[in-house]
């Protein structure tokens, strides 16, 4: 509140005050967002460094290295076991890869073909059920993710699934969560695009293929890159139910790893430069995809705002 | 081309309110036949069914009871895309994702044209309407104008058994409604296809429809052409929505002094029209309502014979003045001419006349007008 009685020089000095204050909370806030990045991306550096360090067979915070010197690719020889004896029994890292990438990419897929057309439906298309069976998904939503992983359990060993891709596999083909947000977000679309496209001929399937689909684009890059980043960083469920090395994935195998005495490491032996430049590897597919489609990401966050 | 008929048409929506499920009734037992090639209106206040109608014709919603005919078929049980007509939308529901050449030609694409014979088409049409050069454009980057011919043309390239609009000009403003409003008309008389066109704007339904179905609370109050229903209104709900300004109601008492005579709330009376005098003998001593449209009302100099009315305000709006007027208790306005300005005084008396060729008298009770039959 300016007092219209204030001389001009005492306005000014008020001006120049929270000029000044303003500049402090800007930096203040500024160095709050740097610390927590640093925070958050030291063990990504830490692991990083270390991959290309060599490291002794112990191996402890102290020796800590903030600069690989010198550089070397030991690490990544050494977990690819290029340099292995051949009487010692190998580690399928190539395939604890594949079932990283099976299991990121294929509930995705799935995910999004059936969430989208099971949004759309409670979206756009009258049945009876349809509230109820709405209530029942948000219901499902508040379930801790933990809390189904027994039953779960308890189905794929009846089934006789584990151990196979069926177990890792499966259970990841649809989601109620991604119902919801495709349901959100394709009833943003107004109907009379759906009504038109009725009047102009076009089959139920057509109208998703050709007018829902190509409108929802944003939810659904959202909806890729969080299930393949999130697939691809999944250990707990398939860790459970697999329990033979070739049917790991890349998190599972790593995670083993750090266990002495398996997969080619001695007992006694902590073999973090392994581990650590087997978790470089591990990250890459994850960066890359974020960066690349960072671009959706950020649009499929601001997603609901439709504009015609 | 085809006829359009509508047998018995009910619609009730099942409304959940607070676990309880009301019955909405939309449209009441409706029955309407729409001639081949005719522009027809559906003229309604807001809420009255009008959309629901066209939706139901569209076959975008099912009738709760009745039956609908497109073209001599039964087509109640046909989906919107057996139907075969086209439909305009107040939004325009232009496809966001495609340029106004893929909208114009997803219908023709689902029907399977050829490519050539598709392009032919769509450029024809885009030609008709002026809209050629803007056929790879996006519609986002489309003025409100230019999206609602690219509308029209996404109807007009399938050449249609029947065109539906529901209230394809609201979005517009009103220059450019009054501009479409008569290409939409010439566009009727060039292509003859039966039209069905929904409006809560009265203008809009006088100057475009061949006949006007009048609707309230889901039922038909008046079909007619626009002259019938703006000087033969068949109740009283009809004549107070048509008209601006609207028409005047005087309650009004009908007795015997040498001749049937109204006697108006301030006590003056008028003769009643001789060719009403058997129709109003049945109401003697009786009060109806007399109705009058503003431009019937006159101011004359001479006291014999008039009525005498307190002017309460004026308007002048270019070509007349708009005079607002009490009778008693009742308010009524009338249309006088600039040149008659000097007779005008607010806050004094005035005699007035009625043309009484022009007057419409309704039952109280009914709300019909006495009138006609
Ligand atoms: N899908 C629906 N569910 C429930 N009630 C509905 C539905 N559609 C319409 N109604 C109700 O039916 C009645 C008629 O609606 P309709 O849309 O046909 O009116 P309208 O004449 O087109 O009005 P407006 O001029 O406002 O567009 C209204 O009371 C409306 O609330
Ligand atoms: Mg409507």
């Amino acid at each position: 509140m300016i007092n219209p009685i204030d001389s001009e020089e005492k306005i000014l000095k008020r001006i120049r005050r929270t000029r000044i204050l303003r500049r402090i909370i800007k930096v203040f806030f500024m160095s709050v967002i740097v610390v927590w990045g640093i925070v958050s991306l030291f063990p990504m550096y830490w692991m990083f460094v270390t991959s290309f360090t060599y490291i002794g067979p112990s191996f402890t915070m102290r020796d800590i290295k903030w600069f690989p010197n010198p550089p070397t690719l030991q690490n990544y020889k050494d977990f690819m076991q290029l340099e292995a004896p051949w009487w010692i029994e190998k580690r399928p890292w190539q395939r604890w890869f594949l079932n990283s990438l099976l299991v990121a990419l294929i509930p995705t897929l799935s995910n999004l073909i059936f969430d989208s057309m099971a949004g759309y439906s409670l979206a756009k298309l009258r049945f009876p059920g349809r509230n109820t069976l709405f209530w029942l998904i948000i219901i499902t939503m508040m379930i801790p993710e933990f809390v189904p992983l027994i039953p779960l359990y308890k189905m794929m060993y009846d089934f006789n699934w584990i151990n196979t891709y069926w177990a890792l596999l499966f259970p990841g083909f649809a989601g109620v969560g991604g119902v919801f947000l495709f349901k959100q977000s394709i009833q943003t679309l107004p109907s009379s695009l759906i009504d038109a496209a009725r009047i102009d001929g076009a089959s139920e399937f057509k109208i998703f293929w050709k007018i829902v689909l190509p409108l929802s684009k944003p939810i659904l890059a959202l909806m890729g890159i969080v299930g393949f980043v999130g697939g691809w960083n999944s250990f707990f469920w398939p860790y459970l139910v697999t329990n033979s090395s070739e049917m790991f994935t890349i998190q599972v195998g790593l995670t083993g790893m750090m266990g002495a005495g398996a997969f080619g490491i001695p007992p006694g032996v902590e073999a973090y430069g392994e581990i650590f430049a087997g978790a470089v590897l591990a990250a890459i597919p994850v960066i890359v995809i974020f960066f690349a489609f960072q671009k959706y990401f950020v649009k499929g966050i601001t997603v609901g705002a439709f504009k015609g | 081309m085809a006829e359009i008929k509508l047998e018995n048409i009910t619609k009730v929506f099942k409304v959940q309110r607070r676990r309880r499920t009301e019955s909405v009734v939309a449209v009441d037992g409706m029955n309407l036949k729409i001639e081949d090639g005719e522009f027809l209106v559906l003229l309604g206040p807001s809420g009255c069914g009008k959309t629901t109608t066209l939706r139901i014709i569209a076959g975008l919603e099912t009738p709760t009871e009745g039956r609908v005919f497109i073209g001599g078929k039964d087509v109640t049980e046909y989906p919107a895309r057996e139907r075969g007509i086209a439909m305009v939308f107040q939004d325009y529901a232009l496809y966001p994702h495609m340029s106004v050449f893929e909208n114009m030609s997803f219908a023709l694409k689902n029907l399977k044209f050829p490519k050539d014979e598709i392009k032919k088409r769509v450029t024809e049409t885009a030609r008709m309407l002026g809209i050629e050069n803007l056929l790879d454009r996006m519609p986002k980057e489309l003025s409100g104008g230019q999206r609602q011919r690219v509308a029209l043309g996404r109807a007009i390239v399938r050449k249609p058994q029947a065109y539906l609009f529901d209230e394809p000009l609201s979005n517009l403003d009103a220059r450019l409604r009054i501009q479409m409003r008569a290409e939409l008309k010439e566009l009727h008389m060039k292509l003859g296809t039966t039209a069905v066109y929904v409006t809560h704007d009265q203008i809009e339904a006088m100057t475009l429809g061949d006949r006007i179905v009048v609707m309230r609370n889901g039922k038909i109050q008046q079909v007619g052409k626009p002259e019938e229903i703006y000087h033969r209104p068949a109740n009283l709900f009809v004549a107070n929505f048509i008209g601006t300004p609207p028409m005047c109601f005087f309650r009004v008492k009908v007795v015997d002094e040498n001749g049937i005579k109204f006697l108006f709330k301030n006590g003056d009376t008028m003769t009643a029209p001789s060719k009403f005098w058997e129709k109003l003998s049945k109401y003697l001593e009786d009060e109806i309502i007399v109705g009058v449209r503003p431009e019937d009302i006159k101011p004359v100099d001479r006291n014999d014979g008039a009525l005498n009315v307190f002017i309460s305000s004026s308007e002048f709006v270019g070509t007349k003045i708009l005079v607002n007027f009490k009778i008693g208790e009742e308010r009524g306005i009338m249309e006088v001419e600039p040149e008659k300005a000097n007779l005008i005084m607010v806050g004094k008396s005035l005699p007035i006349t009625f043309n009484v060729e022009k007057l419409h008298l309704f039952d109280p009770e009914t709300q019909k007008n006495i009138g006609v039959d």
